[in-house]
């Protein structure tokens, strides 16, 4: 079965060229455009993974990355950001998988995923 | 080089000066008139009591103050201190008794300039006391000008300092918010052109077609930042020229209608214009104009609501300053509105305040440069740009220029 995916970005742009390029790779990938939807979101498609852009306008993307690992700790979230002062270290403490700093290079990050879910 | 003579050096500091004398002795009197008038060619004016000193010392201004110290009634002194807390700006010589050196040193407390101990030679020295004391309070005075003067300018230079710092932290901010705004586009260019070359995704398919309008989108987006970004470094230089012709207003509006158009009706907006019956000639760059109308509806649209309203207008009115006719074009919408605390920076460079993102309209990111341009290029047309707003009820940008005469 094909691992599902879900990236939580409101570049809406983006988020849809980074699934072209996972969705090749052989996943499942949804996209979420609303960080206020999000959570009801990834409870109704409990997805292996979250691409979690945590610049998100509507909801402090932080605060969902521990709402997610508290109740689902199960899924794996992949931060991306585009803010350089915030640290991969904090989210890793706080649960996340992996860390990007935004310019993304899809490849590295199809890789990552890859290696993750397997 | 032969010194001045001394008699040409009084002359010089302490001619046609008016001195006022208090002093109850006529025969005194009469000597320091005398000898003043002889030697420094001034006007000595004589009041007979301390009293009636400070009463014309109230009412009109000596250039110098030579007062008795033993007066009936009120003293010399008490002339002194009067007239000092009256704020009298005059160099004061007290005249005391022989061996009163008590009184001598109470009156340089209290504020004289000079002393002369009244003998039988005093009034041949009095002229050179006279002299000297006006030469040392003149250049009291302009120690205290430069003093204040130095004080005034250092504060005027540490004020400055205070605000080219804030501008170069303005700036420092700036620089990280622009390069950050130029990395996403380039990054969706990349990898829009990566997809196609990697045979992801073909171009001439629905999914290529998409990710080729996303590179397109993306890059309508940096050149919308690099032309701010140059209007900006030409402004900043002074290098901006406006091409101004006699332009129709109406016509401007128009054009400007017409290119935003496209964009309010992404985002179900009505964008309209009712141009007046006659016609309005400014003297303007219609290109700069255009600019600042174009810059204020994409404004408009970001702020405003699907189904929300702008509409843009011109009329002529007469300057209550200068009874010269202008035109005062605006662009009204239905969004949003300005915070009042926001209202007065908004035209400031680099100021981008927090906005909300439209996902479907990423052309309407700015720089924060939008509505500085619009501000430089109004002033060079010797208009006046500004906002009238309320939070939830819209906002109006209003803008004049002048009135082809």
């Amino acid at each position: 079965m094909r691992k599902k995916i879900l990236i939580v970005d409101d570049e809406e742009d983006f988020a849809t060229l980074s699934a072209l390029r996972i969705g090749e790779a052989g996943f499942e990938v949804h996209i979420e455009t609303d960080g206020g939807k999000a959570f009801q979101r990834i409870q109704e498609l409990n997805p292996d993974a979250v691409l979690l852009d945590i610049m998100l306008q509507t909801d402090d993307g932080l605060s969902l990355l521990k709402k997610i690992k508290k109740e689902m700790p199960q899924v794996i979230v992949i931060v991306i950001t585009g803010k350089a002062m915030l640290m991969g270290d904090i989210f890793k403490m706080e649960g996340a998988a992996a860390f990007f700093k935004k310019p993304i290079d899809v490849k590295e990050l199809v890789k990552k995923i890859q290696e993750l879910t397997q | 080089m032969a010194e001045t003579p001394a008699h040409l050096k009084i002359k010089k500091d302490a001619e046609n000066m008016r001195i006022l004398l208090v002093e109850d002795n006529p025969d005194h009197s009469y000597l320091v008139r005398k000898s003043v008038n002889e030697a420094l060619r001034s006007q000595v004016e004589i009041a007979e009591s301390g009293e009636q000193g400070v009463m014309r010392l109230g009412n009109e201004k000596y250039d110098l103050i030579i007062s008795d110290f033993n007066l009936p009634g009120m003293s010399g002194l008490e002339v002194l201190k009067t007239i000092k807390e009256m704020g009298v700006d005059a160099p004061f010589i007290m005249l005391t008794g022989q061996g009163d050196e008590k009184v001598a040193v109470s009156a340089m407390q209290a504020g004289a300039y000079n002393y002369v101990v009244k003998d039988d030679v005093c009034y041949t020295i009095l002229p050179r006391v006279i002299s000297e004391t006006l030469t040392q309070f003149r250049a009291d005075k302009e120690k205290e000008r430069l003093e204040r003067e130095i004080r005034e300018k250092s504060e005027a230079l540490e004020k400055a300092n205070r605000e080219l710092k804030k501008l170069d932290e303005l700036k420092s901010q700036f620089i990280s918010s622009v390069s950050h705004e130029f990395k996403n586009p380039l990054n969706s260019i990349q990898e829009s052109i990566a997809l196609v070359l990697d045979g992801i995704v073909n171009p001439t398919e629905p999914k290529g077609k998409r990710v080729m309008e996303i590179a397109q989108n993306s890059t309508e987006r940096l050149t919308i930042l690099v032309n701010d970004l140059l209007d900006f470094s030409k402004l900043e230089a002074g290098k901006m020229k406006m091409e101004k012709e006699p332009v129709d207003i109406r016509g401007v509006l128009t054009e400007a209608l017409d290119s935003m158009s496209p964009l309010a009706e992404k985002r179900k907006i009505t964008l309209t214009c009712a141009p007046a019956a006659h016609k309005m000639i400014v003297f303007a760059d219609p290109m700069r104009i255009v600019q600042v109308l174009t810059n204020l509806i994409s404004n408009a649209i970001k702020y405003t609501q699907e189904g929300g309203a702008i509409r843009l207008d011109a009329r002529s009115e007469k300057d209550p300053a200068s009874s010269l006719q202008k035109i005062v074009v605006s662009v009204k919408d239905s969004g949003a509105g300005i915070a009042k605390e926001n209202l007065s920076r908004i035209f400031e460079r680099f100021e981008q305040i927090k906005q909300p993102q439209h996902r479907d309209l990423p052309a309407l990111q700015g720089t924060g440069l939008g509505l500085s341009i619009c501000r430089e290029i109004v002033q060079l047309h010797q208009g006046r740009i500004w906002v009238e707003s309320e939070l939830g009820k819209g906002s109006t940008f209003f803008f004049t220029l002048p009135r082809y005469q």
